[in-house]
């Protein structure tokens, strides 16, 4: 049978926005590397230990799932400068207040 | 190859490749059927009008006895095989005896009895090994709906509801189909809270339960439901006590939500708009071109996406250190655009004829391409079936479903593309490789594609008719025809 491409990258889209790493880290997008590092390791730390605090992460939609997967491949993502250029754009737009 | 003057073979009612039904076993089997109701009923009909009779010897009014011997009668012979095969036996995983209590409705046809089977199979979330043997029909289309929902392919089941929603006059959509099969579907999207869903499922249904639950879907959409209409659909429905929670919910929230709503933070940038929309796509809801347009005249409005907001960009890649500053901050623009035309492809609606910003026009344009690449996609997925082959290469429910995707891409092209566009698109590929297609599934399967196969030429027909095709029209609907009485 043939899949449902239109809604899966609607999905893909939708989830890619929301896995933003500053969203996942839970950082602010002007946070300098070191503090990106030291956090990561700190909520690794956490999932590790199993604490009910870092299993979940705040987004404008509401809280979502954290897994250690997803905050190694978030510190990743922010070490390339290039990659964590766009993805610093979207978070201030995401986190930012009404006007 | 022209589509001009074909007419397309018919073949036996039931017959499958490589097997020859012979009409008289099909007769037969009626003629079985009709011997058993007419003893069955003629018994019990004897014996209660014997015991009726012995026991109240002769004082009952007239109007009592065309009760007892006429009406009661006649409802259990009508109504209660079928609502004993759906409501007693197949909820308690009994499916021969409910299939032996569909043979004993005289609401369901003897052809229909494989696809009810393999329905029944499938809402109990069981295997069906005969699938690709199966007719296509209103039964077996709901099954593969079922399916695929509980597959999350939201989109493949409501590609299916939306063309059972437009079936061509002729087409067999039976009436116990509407209420039960549809009902599995509305209960699996009202079963993950998704009412938008389950409102669009509802759309084809029919009975009490169905109608109970379209009205808490409104409800839930925000539409004002008195309440005295509401519990009197939940005294009437089935599963009254299933539903007792989401009718009180309602009836409750109406009364009191409208503070707690107002409290739930709506999106306040454009950037939480834009993702907002995009899980609104995700989760299959309805968007709109309004919408989609709105959220593109937001980001130029609010200046993130022009040359100010690209000069912060590139200035910020300065300071990380990004070597190809200019390309990156284009490439975030690029992205912001290209999901616009994403959205704007996936909307309802038609987009404006004039643009009415360069943002606009761009994403109109990113869109209408989208459009068209989608329907080249669907019709390069009709896999190039030989007219004259006989043999089964593509099961004739998956062949459908193939026909579906081109159907649904080609219908929203229709509120994107142009005309002349979509017209150049039919006459350079579309016309023929559908025709032979069609053609390939009619000749392969016979009568079991029959139903299909009209509903594919009907479609076709229409479709010549926008673009001005007016012999594809005449031979489409000629072949519609002969797919009809194929198909009765």
């Amino acid at each position: 049978m043939i899949r449902a491409v239109e809604t899966d990258d609607f999905e893909n889209l939708s989830r890619a926005h929301a896995e933003n790493p500053f969203l996942v880290l839970g950082v602010d997008p002007s946070a300098t590397a070191a503090e990106i590092e030291r956090q990561g390791q700190r909520l690794l730390s956490e999932l590790a230990a199993g604490l009910d605090g870092a299993r979940r992460y705040e987004t404008v939609f509401g809280a979502r799932a954290r897994t250690s997967e997803l905050v190694r491949s978030a510190i990743a993502e922010l070490r390339d400068p290039a990659r964590r250029l766009a993805h610093e754009w979207w978070a201030r737009g995401l986190a930012a207040p009404s006007p | 190859m022209t589509t001009a003057g074909v007419a397309i073979p018919l073949g036996r009612r039931g017959s499958v490749p490589g097997e020859r039904v012979r009409p008289g076993r099909v007769n037969l089997r009626a003629v079985v059927r009709l011997l058993v109701w007419m003893a069955l009923w003629g018994t019990v009909l004897r014996n209660v009008g014997a015991t009726v009779g012995a026991w109240a010897g002769g004082s009952l009014s007239a109007g009592t006895t065309i009760l007892i011997g006429v009406v009661i009668p006649a409802w259990l012979f009508v109504l209660v095989p079928s609502w004993f095969a759906f409501r007693v036996a197949a909820p308690r995983g009994m499916r021969r005896l409910a299939v032996a209590a569909c043979w004993m409705s005289p609401l369901v046809r003897l052809r229909d009895l494989p696809s009810i089977a393999a329905y029944l199979e499938i809402a109990a979330d069981r295997p069906c090994p005969a699938w690709g043997e199966l007719p296509v029909d209103a039964w077996t289309a709901l099954a593969a709906a079922v399916q695929a929902d509980r597959r999350r392919s939201l989109q493949q089941a409501t590609r299916i509801v939306d063309a059972l929603a437009h079936l061509p006059a002729g087409a067999r959509f039976p009436w116990l189909a509407r209420v039960h099969a549809v009902e599995t579907l509305v209960l699996a999207a009202v079963a993950r809270h998704d009412w938008t869903t389950a409102a669009r499922y509802a759309r084809i249904g029919r009975g009490r339960l169905v109608r109970l639950l379209a009205l808490v879907a409104r409800g839930d959409k925000g539409a004002v439901i008195p309440t005295p209409p509401l519990w009197r659909a939940w005294l009437l429905a089935p599963m009254r006590r299933t539903t007792f929670a989401l009718v009180r919910a309602l009836a409750w929230r109406r009364a009191v939500a409208p503070v707690a709503r107002a409290a739930t933070p709506a999106p306040v940038t454009v950037h939480a708009r834009h993702v907002a929309l995009l899980e609104a796509a995700a989760r299959n809801q309805e968007i709109h071109v309004d919408d989609v347009l709105a959220l593109a005249a937001a980001w130029q409005d609010e200046g993130e996406i022009g040359d100010g907001a690209l000069a912060r960009l590139r200035a910020r890649a300065l300071e990380l250190g990004v070597r190809d500053g200019e390309a990156r901050a284009l490439a975030v623009r690029e992205r912001v655009l290209d999901e616009l035309a994403h959205l704007l492809a996936r909307a309802e609606g038609e987009l404006p004829r004039t643009a009415t910003s360069p943002v606009i026009e761009t994403m109109a344009n990113r869109a209408r391409e989208r459009q068209i690449a989608r329907i080249k996609g669907a019709f390069a997925a009709l896999a190039t079936l030989d007219p004259d082959r006989h043999g089964s290469a593509l099961p004739p429910l998956e062949a459908w479903e193939r026909w579906l995707a081109l159907r649904a891409a080609w219908e929203r092209a229709e509120h994107t593309a142009s005309r002349a566009a979509l017209a150049t698109l039919w006459r350079s590929s579309v016309r023929d490789g559908l025709w032979s297609f069609c053609c390939a599934i009619s000749h392969q399967h016979g009568a079991r594609a029959a139903w299909a196969v009209f509903v594919m030429f009907d479609w076709m027909a229409d479709r010549a008719e926008y673009v001005g095709d007016m012999v594809a029209v005449l031979a489409n609907r000629e072949n519609a025809r002969l797919a009809l009485a194929s198909a009765r």
